[in-house]
């Protein structure tokens, strides 16, 4: 199978974008999986590629709203005289500085912290203790169609569609040489 | 303003104006609802939009949500 992204200045009709696509890895549909949560991989591959998952819905319909989690598996690190809890996430990348990442606190409670750069590290910040929480990217589209393509780089990659029993196509793969 | 064109096999999913909006047309056929808007960041700058944010430095991220 064999896919493309490109995209167009709209008025000259220039191409400015392009993304080509050499191999699938997995489709998985969410066909009437409310709550249903997909994981599409559990680990971080071997092959050091860049990965991405996309996830559309094309015509319209009922709302959805579906959550992609690009979840990390390292451990927090709790300072308490300023009371912030850090994860290092150095190891999977660069990232943008101020860029949002969460976690669920022991009460269950999504938390929401913010991407940090000391140094050369890359530093997920968080308010309180959270050491004891996985954290993780985490991306949405809702509405009545819509879609999104996004870079993931953590260990566990999971879709589900939190509101909605619309028929949504998730497409997770790595990307071609000459994205 | 912004054309985005998906194909698979080479066959049009959808197609859509970004900056153009009409409420009569969706994303199969062409253009934007006024309540939605498409995001694409190259991963240069952190920004977000509803619940897309550009996270990991020089990827790109696309989305239409609204």
């Amino acid at each position: 199978m064999r896919s493309s992204f490109r995209i167009f200045e709209g008025k000259s009709g220039e191409m400015i974008g392009r993304v080509m696509r050499t191999g699938e890895e997995e489709i998985s549909k969410l066909s009437f999986s409310h709550n249903e949560v997909i994981q599409l991989r559990s680990h971080l591959p071997q092959d050091a590629g860049n990965y991405r998952v996309e996830c559309w819905v094309p015509e319209e319909g009922g709302e959805f709203k579906v959550v992609l989690i690009d979840m990390f598996s390292v451990a927090g690190s709790y300072d308490g005289g300023a009371d912030k809890t850090t994860f290092d996430i150095t190891a999977y990348g660069t990232f943008l500085t101020g860029a949002p990442v969460f976690c669920i606190d022991g009460d269950d409670v999504i938390a929401e912290g913010v991407i940090d750069k000391d140094g050369g590290d890359y530093l997920c910040i968080f308010d309180g203790d959270v050491s004891d929480s996985d954290v993780y990217f985490m991306y949405f589209v809702e509405g009545n169609k819509g879609f999104m393509s996004v870079p993931v780089v953590g260990d566990v990659i999971t879709v589900q569609q939190e509101t909605g029993d619309r028929e949504i196509t998730v497409r997770y793969f790595e990307e071609g040489d000459n994205v | 303003m912004f054309r985005v064109v998906f194909d698979r096999d080479g066959r049009n999913v959808f197609d859509m104006n970004v900056g153009e909006t009409d409420i009569n047309q969706g994303i199969s056929d062409l253009a934007f609802e006024a309540t939605e808007t498409a995001v694409i960041y190259d991963g240069s700058e952190q920004y977000s939009f509803s619940g897309v944010a550009a996270c990991v430095a020089d990827r790109n991220t696309y989305a239409v949500t609204k």
